[in-house]
């Protein structure tokens, strides 16, 4: 596959994960010069200066949908939505660099299996905002429901307010920011990537985890089964600054204060031999 | 025991997960349970309190914009007529 670069520990360099990855495991990234990685190939050709609308007042969420891929469909890169009104499952299974910018809030399943748009919405959101993300951004202005971020793969996921419980479940990779507290369970099975809270979290944090890495700026309750606290890096320090500039959510006291925490790794046991080596073992 | 105290008790005595409502002649209270399983949506304001499952049940008495956000998990409010 063109642009990827299976040389360097990059990965593991940027605190996605520790876990040495062999047997059926292949350790891939994607090459930042390679444009034509990040898109399908059916990808629509849209403008990103060309902007269209859709009022939500009075539709259901299928009729949304579909005057949202009636845009996409006539080439328009950035779609405004007007009243949304926390109805569910809006702005879901876009698959390919463009922009979102909601007037208002959405409701469950919001921005479900997005691979690449950059989402804007200035309320707040439901439970199970961005599932399964795979790339792109969201930014929430205010609060979001329970299971914020379940099982993303990729992507910046940006709460600026507070989120519900389990926030991060089964994460897979990419980041994960709030700017205020996150409720119980977070990060429980989280495999990679990183979480930031700069509030406070509830209780269990990380439970069962299995990688990846939480930051915590303000208090935790308590921390779940194999979850450990583990040294703050600079390299952390200066990935926490750049990452929380980057969104306009720098604490006033800085980056040194936060809690890491990370996999005990007690409860791993993987088998990583192929099926055919099993076979010879055997 | 005030309805509070009741509702505190509540969570460690009912089994399976659960968010509930109760009322008195005066009082409104919730209950969550502790692994925050089941949904509500709170909104708040010095002269109304709306709860539901789910933000756009509280939109159809509130059409605007408004700031909401979920209970977390042992979280008991009472509210007082």
């Amino acid at each position: 596959m063109a642009g990827v670069d299976t040389s360097a520990d990059t990965s593991e360099m940027m605190g996605l994960h520790t876990e040495p990855l062999k047997g059926r495991d292949i350790k891939t990234m994607f090459s930042l010069e390679n444009e034509g990685g990040y898109a399908y190939a059916f990808a629509p050709d849209v403008d990103f200066n060309k902007r269209g609308s859709v009022d939500c007042e009075g539709k259901e969420a299928t009729e949304i949908n579909r005057e949202i891929r009636d845009l996409i469909k006539s080439g328009h890169g950035t779609v405004v939505l007007e009243n949304p009104g926390a109805k569910h499952s809006i702005i879901v299974g876009i698959l390919h660099r463009m922009n979102f910018i909601v007037n208002g809030s959405l409701g469950y399943f919001g921005c479900g299996l997005l691979d690449g748009p950059t989402v804007r919405i200035s309320g707040r959101v439901g439970w199970s905002f961005a599932e399964n993300m795979m790339a792109g951004v969201c930014v929430v202005a205010k609060n979001a429901g329970s299971t914020f971020g379940a099982a993303i793969r990729g992507g910046d996921l940006v709460c600026k307010g507070s989120v519900g419980s389990r926030t991060g479940i089964d994460q897979k990779g990419g980041t994960i920011l709030v700017g205020g507290d996150t409720g119980a369970f977070s990060g429980f099975m989280m495999q990679r990537g990183r979480m930031v809270v700069c509030g406070n979290a509830g209780k269990n944090l990380g439970d069962s985890m299995y990688d990846g890495t939480i930051f915590v700026g303000g208090d935790i309750k308590n921390l779940g089964v194999d979850a450990i606290p583990a040294e703050l890096t600079d390299l952390d320090k200066a990935w926490l600054t750049r990452k929380l500039s980057q969104y306009e959510m720098m604490p006033d006291k800085g980056v040194d204060h936060f809690t890491k925490i990370i996999a005990g790794k007690q409860l791993w046991s993987y088998d990583n031999l192929e099926p055919s080596e099993k076979k010879l073992v055997l | 025991m005030t309805l509070e105290e009741t509702l505190k008790k509540s969570i460690d005595e009912i089994d399976g997960v659960f968010t509930y409502l109760v009322t008195t002649r005066d009082q409104l209270g919730m209950a969550k349970d502790s692994m925050a399983a089941k949904p509500m949506v709170l909104y708040e304001t010095d002269d109304m309190v709306a709860l539901a499952s789910e933000e756009v049940a509280i939109r159809a008495i509130v059409p605007h914009e408004i700031d909401t956000w979920d209970p977390y998990d042992e979280e008991v409010r009472v509210w007082q007529a």
